[in-house]
């Protein structure tokens, strides 16, 4: 893909994998690549700026006596996706009013 | 190294905290994905490429362009410590100075005085023997005289010689001190 993904587009896809269940990073990763071509190390710095604004939490779970680290959406989170989605909506409209669909 | 460790070395430079939390997620990643270190490579590119890419969005985040060598400040930063140490030369380096000329005359004056009283020691020694023969209790005085000096120098001479290589000791601990203050900056 060509096009660079914004990066308010890929928090708010990090975000919407996060709107049903709290998920770990390979999860996170995976999740996105079913559907948008992004690399394995996207994820971290997006995650870290995500847990910065307060729009995901932490927390540290036991798995196969090892830790990982679970990433959940705050109420703050899920008003930045619902606002991140309208921007997209209105921008992918404007462009689609120009390129055609 | 495999890859973590490599990756911790690449990411020198950032803040304990922030390569704490970066290392703590990549091992968890290797881990879920079931990634040995080829993979891993392949996956996240070399633990090189993955530091730079890391840092590079630290650094471009947080407003500062990428510092070189792993630092953690700016050039600019960099030239304003170093004009900083040039301005306060004046009054750094005669302090220091003074000190290690000091300490150096010192050694040199007790090594001076060392080197005299030994040879007053062989002088005493000698012109005791020899006085001996002539007036007896002299010459033993003189003859105990010098041995006590070259006695005395045994004793001090280990001593002046632990403390020459303390104090260089000490300059070479204070060089390298300074030279990783340097590089920390």
């Amino acid at each position: 893909m060509k096009i660079k993904i914004p990066n308010l587009v890929l928090e708010a896809v990090v975000l919407q994998t996060l709107s049903e269940e709290e998920l770990y990073g390979y999860v996170i990763t995976k999740k996105i690549q079913e559907v948008i071509p992004i690399s394995d190390s996207t994820t971290y710095p997006i995650l870290r700026r995500l847990e910065q604004k307060g729009f995901v939490t932490t927390r540290s779970a036991i798995f196969d006596e090892r830790t990982r680290k679970y990433y959940q959406l705050t109420k703050e989170g899920e008003a930045q996706l619902a606002d991140a989605k309208k921007e997209w909506q209105t921008f992918v409209e404007q462009v689609n009013g120009i390129l055609g669909e | 190294m495999n890859y973590l460790e490599k990756l911790a070395a690449a990411l020198k430079g950032l803040p304990t905290k922030e390569k704490d939390d970066i290392l703590e997620y990549y091992r968890e990643y290797l881990e879920d994905g079931g990634l040995s270190d080829a993979e891993a490579v392949e996956s996240l590119g070399t633990p090189e490429e993955l530091a730079t890419k890391i840092k590079t969005d630290y650094y471009t985040e947080n407003g500062e362009q990428v510092p070189p060598y792993g630092s953690q400040h700016t050039t600019a930063y960099r030239v304003l410590i170093l004009a900083l140490i040039i301005i306060t030369l004046p009054l750094t380096l005669p302090f220091f100075g003074g000190i290690f000329f000091s300490l150096f005359m010192l050694i040199f004056f007790f090594s001076i005085l060392m080197l005299l009283a030994t040879a007053a020691g062989v002088a005493f020694f000698i012109y005791g023997l020899f006085t001996l023969f002539h007036t007896f209790w002299s010459g033993l005085f003189f003859t105990g005289l010098g041995i006590i000096f070259i006695g005395l120098m045994f004793l001090v001479i280990p001593g002046i010689i632990f403390v020459t290589k303390k104090v260089i000791q000490g300059i070479v601990a204070l060089s390298r001190w300074l030279v990783q203050l340097w590089e920390r900056i």
